[in-house]
């Protein structure tokens, strides 16, 4: 049963010390981890954002001083509508030195409230958002959560970039889907071994309400913290392929659309693509 | 919204060429005619605008030509103002929507307020969104009005939300497209201050509860943002407009039921055709009568709407129309037809056409009921009954708009109901029979909204909804792991969007097309309602269209389509239909001489085994087929009739003539039954069973009752003894009941009353298709009336006798 309002109930304790995360509010669970510098993600070294162009898929990038947040989150569903809850929130932050992974957890209902100042905070902290598929899934389900709570999310001085798009124009016509997972292990070379498949999280969050079992809920933050790292390593090789696109087997000509689309002119030559705006 | 300024400009009397038509019909069809109501002309009462109507908004009206309000106008005004539910009951083109229009853009004007406008179909929003502009545009207040619903782009929809002052949309859209979503309407519904419900006599029924439903779900959000919306509410005249009202929007409301708008005089024909048959009751078709009526109106010079039923219907008296006119030898007429189906700028094309006096007449179906402007029409022909008194009035309301005399004419069908009412015109004369029902607490449909409800905002453990409790309700979702209990909170915890699983109006969407696949063809030639589907759309099937034979070949039940293929037999398909009640708890009782009413809890079983063969004119069976389709199981509620089985006896040589007597008189019943409580055909069944459960009663192919135990094995009541207990059942053709039952026992009296007359009125020697239900032609040889049979039931219950 549930225990008081307040007060942690012993499981939440459990699962808090299993994750090595803290319980910053109540029916809420803070896991963060200062990841260093030269992070390996796959083949890739996370360091290699620092080596980015200014202009990057098409956008002008902020200094990553002002903070970088790869950002992703978990659902109870994808319907979609005032219904569906995000019972974890979280991402990679880079801030040009060194990354920190920050997961909240929601263990009740009651948590959201914190889970949304939390998410409030770290977007003030961000000038570049980067996500996949956030445009048309996690923001606005972010939104209405904030709007069911009564607050607002601060976004009007972020740099929005969904690397879904600039994904697709490049690999639609050479993979045969262009998900997360497929572009993570195509251009990153990351493996997942024993990752829960997204599909099975909104079941891991209802086992914890019902029957208090966290198994699945051990496994969907590591699943989420893969998803925020593979964030990171894709914003560095996709920049690459946009720049080589033969070298990545990427498509030149769904590149050049899109950034023509963008209004950026594009040359291409050597097997390269040099654009201006 | 052109408004009549006085009664001046009605031109009266006998030299209207409207009442010309009308006195030349009752000349030469004398006797087809069973009524003629004559409704004097009115005239207009006038107010000035409240001072404090906003000064644009006068100025919008007077460059449009209204510089005073018609008296129900203004009463709404100020109702409004009040802060006061409204529900507005006038007649078809009174100026109805200023009377929501003025509250709102007054709101609008004065404090930037925001209003929702719920129409029963699209059509209807559009013509609304155009008004609203028109107005906006003559005084150039700025108030943006759109439409939202399964037509509004993706793209357009952010700025609907955001930018429109008023959005004009349609149950179905609020119930699955703007509740589940409402954190994106946050700022439409922190100003929401009006919703408008046009056309509320259309919520009724397992709509309407669901309607009454969606409404609670529609202020507890709007409670959320901090908002309780009032509600202007308009109608077509009904019994009880106001118990209708707050039943729908859960609290009570004002009525403005006196119109002030002027009106010319109305002559209202009811037209019966001849009798072709007179054994068995058979009368000329009324597509013929009508065609013949609406030939001569355009003939005078008359502009003229027909109204059919079906769509079909309308197709084929555009046809013989046009035909009538090319045999003329004088200029061709132009004749229209108007349907959904057709496309909407063909649509808008007739309209324009019928607005600039291009059409001469226009064959509509209900699609021209509503607000559609078309301009002045003179004379309005009704193809057969619409199926409700309210429809009816709405639809000759479309006759007679600028004040000259309008002439309609109701033809009857040879339907028993149409029949009924051509011979009772006090139904069209005196007060309103028709009751609005709706039965929002009935708990399948309550536990789908509540799913819904829960999904756009958790449940405090305390809250109301409607006005009552739904703890338990909850509960029960939270044991089915829908729901989940915190700290006082029921939160959805359900990976699925619940609003999408429940249609509103899901028995009316179901209906069947025939198609005709006869030389490679692929027409449509009919539509067929879902609840009819299973008796008349099996494989094998015989479905007659215009009396050619069609078999059907296959039936796709799930895509609602059934094949059919022109064919040549002598032969016709009867369905036979095994409806079993058993009683399980009795609510209520009435008894009243040998005879008991009730209401009360049943289970039924339906299953359709198989069809008849049956030759035409001999009636021979000659042979069967089998149909597999599932049985239908549910417990719902009903209402019921049985007599003293030792009465019975006493009045009836033969228990099986007493059958058939309760099977005449269950049809009778049910018809009456129908019109009283404003019931769709299909949410009210009829059946005759044993009150012990032990047989049900069926029309065999001798046209004769049969007793059949549940396995179908015959039953001989003969051998029954004293537990030979006939019951007429009335019931809710729903799972759980949708609440008809306990306002039909309440009118049980004048129900029987009715059926008696029903059938002691029709002029058919010993019963026929008009009041007990088809019968043999051999009857009368037998010495058997099963007209008679049906009157003695109808007295045992508590008629007067006719006999």
């Amino acid at each position: 049963m549930p225990a008081s309002a307040t007060e942690p109930s012993q499981r939440e304790q459990r699962l808090a010390s299993r994750l090595q995360a803290t319980l910053v509010a109540p029916g809420l669970l803070l896991r963060e981890q200062p990841l260093g510098l030269h992070f390996a993600h796959g083949g890739v070294d996370l360091a290699e954002l620092r080596q980015l162009p200014t202009t990057v898929l098409g956008l002008p990038l902020p200094a990553p001083e002002r903070g970088w947040w790869f950002m992703d989150t978990e659902t109870t569903g994808l319907a979609g509508g005032t219904g569906t809850l995000v019972f974890l929130y979280g991402g990679l932050h880079f801030d040009g030195q060194q990354f920190t992974l920050r997961q909240w957890l929601l263990t009740r209902f009651g948590g959201e409230a914190a889970l949304l100042d939390g998410v409030i905070q770290t977007l003030q902290h961000t000038a570049l958002l980067v996500t996949f598929n956030g445009k048309s899934f996690d923001l606005p389900l972010l939104r209405t959560r904030a709007r069911l709570q009564r607050c607002a999310l601060p976004e009007q001085h972020l740099l929005h970039l969904d690397l879904l798009h600039p994904a697709r124009s490049a690999y639609a016509q050479r993979w045969p889907d262009v998900r997360l997972q497929t572009a993570e292990r195509r251009l990153c070379q990351f493996r997942r071994q024993d990752d829960l498949p997204g599909s099975e999280a909104p079941q891991a969050f209802m086992r914890w309400l019902r029957a208090g079992s966290d198994e699945g809920l051990l496994r969907v933050m590591d699943h989420h913290r893969n998803d925020v790292l593979s964030l990171a390593g894709l914003t560095i090789t996709l920049a690459q392929a946009f720049q080589h696109p033969h070298l990545h087997d990427a498509d030149a000509a769904g590149i050049v659309r899109r950034l023509r689309r963008q209004g950026y002119r594009v040359r291409e030559g050597q097997g390269q693509l040099a654009f201006s705006a | 919204m052109e408004q009549q300024e006085s009664a001046a400009a009605t031109a009266v009397g006998a030299d209207d060429p409207a009442h010309r038509l009308a006195d030349e019909l009752v000349r030469r069809y004398g006797e087809r005619i069973t009524a003629r109501i004559v409704q004097p002309a009115r005239p207009a009462r006038l107010v000035a605008f409240p001072a404090w109507l906003d000064p644009s908004l006068c100025q919008a009206l007077q460059s449009r030509g209204i510089t005073r309000l018609y008296s129900h106008q203004a009463e709404a005004l100020a109702s409004a103002r009040r802060g006061e539910h409204l529900v507005v009951v006038t007649p078809t083109a009174s100026g109805k929507s200023l009377c929501f229009n003025l509250p709102v853009l007054q709101a609008v004007r004065e404090a930037g307020a925001k209003a929702l406008y719920l129409f029963p179909t699209k059509a209807l929003a559009q013509d609304q969104v155009a008004e609203l502009n028109a107005l906006n545009q003559a005084a150039a207040f700025g108030v943006r009005a759109f439409t939202f619903d399964g037509d509004t782009p993706a793209d357009a929809r952010q700025a609907v939300r955001l930018k429109g002052d008023i959005v004009v949309s349609n149950p179905d859209m609020l119930h699955q497209g703007i509740l589940p979503h409402h954190t994106k309407w946050a700022a439409f519904f922190e100003g929401l201050r009006y919703v408008v419900i046009d056309e509320m006599h259309t919520y009724r029924g397992v709509f309407g509860s669901h309607v009454a439903n969606v409404l609670r779900r529609l202020r507890r959000i709007a409670a959320f943002y901090g908002s309780t919306p009032q509600f202007i509410l308009c109608s077509a005249t009904l019994a009880n407009p106001v118990e209708l009202a707050s039943g729908l929007i859960g609290a009570p409301v004002t009525a403005v039921d006196q119109t002030g708008a002027p009106c010319g005089e109305r002559h209202l024909l009811l037209w019966n055709p001849p009798v072709i048959n007179p054994d068995l009751g058979i009368r000329a078709s009324n597509r013929s009568q009508t065609t013949r009526i609406a030939r001569l109106a355009v003939q005078r010079g008359l502009k003229t709407i027909v109204f059919a039923n079906s769509r079909l219907m309308v197709e084929v008296l555009t046809k013989y129309l046009k035909d009538a006119f090319e045999r003329d030898i004088q200029p061709t007429a132009h004749i229209s037809a108007y349907r959904g189906g057709y496309l909407p700028n063909e649509r808008r094309r007739t309209e324009q056409a019928l607005r600039g006096d291009q059409v001469d007449c226009v064959v509509s179906t209900s699609a021209l009921e509503l607000g559609v402007d078309i301009g002045s029409l003179d004379v309005c022909i009704l193809n057969g009954y619409p199926g409700s008194i309210a429809g009816t009035w709405q639809r000759l309301g479309r006759a007679g708009r600028r004040g000259r005399t309008a002439l309609g004419v109701l033809v009857a069908s040879s339907d028993a109901l149409d029949q009924y009412l051509v011979r009772n015109p006090e139904f069209f004369d005196q007060a309103p029979v028709e009751h609005g029902r709706i039965a929002p607490d009935q708990l399948l449909i309550l536990m789908e909204h509540l799913r819904c409800a829960a999904f756009e905002l958790p449940f405090r453990r305390d809250e109301l909804f409607g006005n009552a409790s739904v703890e338990e309700h909850l509960a029960y979702l939270a044991e089915q792991g829908v729901l989940h209990l915190e700290a006082d909170r029921w939160h959805w915890m359900s990976d699925s969007y619940p609003a999408n699983a429940v249609s509103l109006r899901s028995v009316a969407d179901g209906n069947f097309l025939v198609i005709d696949q006869t030389d490679q063809r692929k027409d449509v030639i009919a539509e067929v309602d879902y609840s009819a589907a299973a008796m008349t759309l099996y494989e094998g099937a015989i479905y007659l269209v215009q009396a050619q034979p069609y078999q059907v070949e296959r039936l796709d039940w799930t895509g609602r389509k059934a094949f059919v293929r022109s064919t040549r037999v002598d032969y016709y398909t009867d369905a036979i239909d095994y409806t079993h009640l058993r009683i399980l708890d009795t609510f209520e009782t009435r008894s009243d001489g040998p005879a008991l009413c009730a209401r009360g809890e049943v289970h039924l079983l339906r299953r359709v085994p198989g069809y008849k063969k049956i030759r035409y004119y001999s009636h021979e069976n000659v042979g069967y087929g089998n149909i597999s389709l599932p049985d239908h199981e549910m417990h719902t509620s009903s209402l019921w009739w049985q007599v003293d089985p030792a009465v019975i006896d006493q009045h009836f040589a033969r228990r099986s003539e007493a059958l058939d007597g309760f099977l005449g008189a269950a049809h009778a019943l049910h018809l009456i039954a129908a019109l009283r409580s404003m019931a769709e055909r299909q949410d009210l069944g009829r059946a005759v069973g044993d009150g012990n459960g032990e047989w049900f009663a069926t029309v065999g192919a001798d046209s004769r009752g049969n007793a059949r135990r549940p396995d179908g094995s015959r039953f001989d009541p003969e051998q029954g003894g004293d537990r030979f207990v006939p019951t007429v059942f009335l019931y809710d053709n729903f799972p759980g009941g949708v609440g008809l039952s306990e306002p039909l026992l309440a009118l049980a009296e004048e129900i029987v009353q009715g059926a008696a007359d029903l059938i002691g009125q029709c002029p058919c020697p010993q019963g026929c298709p008009a009041c007990v239900g088809p019968i043999l032609a051999s009857e009368a040889q037998r010495g058997f009336s099963p007209k008679a049979a049906a009157s003695r039931i109808l007295s045992l219950l508590g008629a007067r006798a006719w006999i």
